[in-house]
């Protein structure tokens, strides 16, 4: 008898297990996360998209039937939306806009700051953005860098230094270091304990790296071939934890 | 020159129109894994994360152990490349739609709103290339989702 309960008991255990699979339950009010290329980016109740000359707000308070609220001319061929706190970082190929969305409904513009053409994703926070240029034919350049600007304040971003690099694309940070994925060279990782002055500290390679999510210890990586996985917790020596391809 | 006629036939790599119908375009749907075609933009929610294939839907990888991720589902949505999460809703682009697609059970997925006309979606006149020739779009084959390169014989079109 005591067998024939404990064996239920590790099928319930085992249905608990399954279930768990399947089901993304306890998802009450938790955002995920993007990486630098995005276009969409949630902010507490608003969902902003860029596309083209765009900056699109939709609410979503409600679940089940977002409004459309708002659609800005932001500038030409937009790459990526960035946001830090009431902030959005928004790229295009021939410029940086910081836009202030203190009334998250109508985003408003702080400045912008014009670089030679290139794509170029940004990540931010509330004194540096980080933002790499690359070259190639669709992006009408053939420079390849990575740019650091003082943003302590936004309506007046001050360009600090520039990093040449071979075909930058999307970039992340954690703490004192920041990753950059150099597409045909490999993952750099920069110490940025001076975070306008980066110092290269590292490259993994082995992968075709696009961008990155990092969340906590946990970096996630976009491959031009799926996605990868690698423990940051000692920047000095990252560590692969998998890779899922086809 | 002339040995690239053939019967005065000129063959040159160009740009061709994909095309979908509508109906095809607005079928929303939890499928089973499958390769990655075109691998594009990632993103983490809870312990999932989510890989774009561009323009045909998302793959759904169970990250728990990420030591020993699993593709665990696609959902099929045409014509994206965006994503973001709130909530167990899965907002993205579906050709110029925006769709809200409720995940909190990923086998029995489900679409819970439409914005209509909210994207610019695929041009439906020219490839996103210039300098290139391309074969002309012709809009009663259906809905232009895509542009892939192919070898053409005498383009009409050119950017």
């Amino acid at each position: 008898m005591k067998k024939i309960l404990s064996l239920f008991a590790v099928i319930i255990l085992f249905m608990t297990a399954c279930d768990k699979n399947t089901s993304v339950s306890n998802g009450n009010n938790t955002t995920g996360q993007g990486g630098s290329l995005a276009r969409f980016t949630i902010v507490n109740n608003y969902l902003y998209t860029v596309d083209g000359n765009y900056l699109s707000v939709f609410d979503i308070s409600n679940n089940n039937s977002p409004v459309y609220k708002n659609k800005i001319q932001v500038g030409f061929n937009i790459e990526a939306v960035f946001p830090f706190e009431n902030k959005l970082f928004i790229a295009s190929n021939t410029a940086m806009y910081i836009y202030s969305i203190t009334n998250p409904q109508s985003p408003q513009f702080e400045s912008q700051v014009q670089h030679l053409t290139g794509c170029d994703p940004i990540v931010a926070n509330d004194s540096v953005a980080y933002l790499t240029i690359h070259g190639g034919n669709r992006c009408g350049s053939q420079l390849n860098q990575l740019q650091v600007y003082n943003v302590t304040n936004i309506e007046n971003p001050i360009f600090k230094k520039s990093i040449e690099l071979t075909n930058p694309m999307g970039l992340g940070m954690k703490g004192d270091n920041l990753f950059v994925c150099d597409n045909g060279t490999g993952l750099r990782v920069f110490d940025i304990t001076n975070k306008y002055n980066p110092i290269p500290l590292n490259i993994i390679t082995g992968e075709s790296f696009v961008d990155v999510i990092i969340s906590d210890n946990l970096m996630i990586c976009m491959l031009t071939n799926g996605v990868a996985y690698f423990d940051i917790s000692n920047p000095s020596n990252i560590i692969k934890l998998s890779t899922v391809k086809n | 020159m002339v040995a690239c006629m053939k019967k005065n036939n000129t063959e040159i790599l160009g740009y061709a129109p994909v095309y979908g119908s509508l109906t095809e375009l607005t079928n929303i749907q939890s499928e089973s894994p499958k390769p990655f075609i075109n691998a594009g933009k990632i993103y983490k929610y809870l312990n999932y994360t989510f890989q774009i294939d561009n323009g045909e839907g998302i793959h759904v990888i169970n990250s728990t152990d990420p030591l020993n991720p699993q593709k665990i589902s696609f959902i099929k949505v045409k014509g994206c490349s965006e994503i973001s999460i709130k909530n167990n809703i899965l907002y993205t682009d579906n050709h110029v739609d925006l769709v809200g697609i409720d995940i909190s059970n990923i086998n029995t997925i489900q679409v819970v709103s439409r914005l209509e006309k909210v994207f610019p979606g695929v041009n439906q006149e020219y490839p996103p290339i210039e300098g290139i020739f391309f074969e002309c779009a012709d809009p009663a084959k259906g809905v232009v989702i895509g542009w892939t390169q192919k070898m053409l014989t005498n383009p009409k079109c050119k950017r």
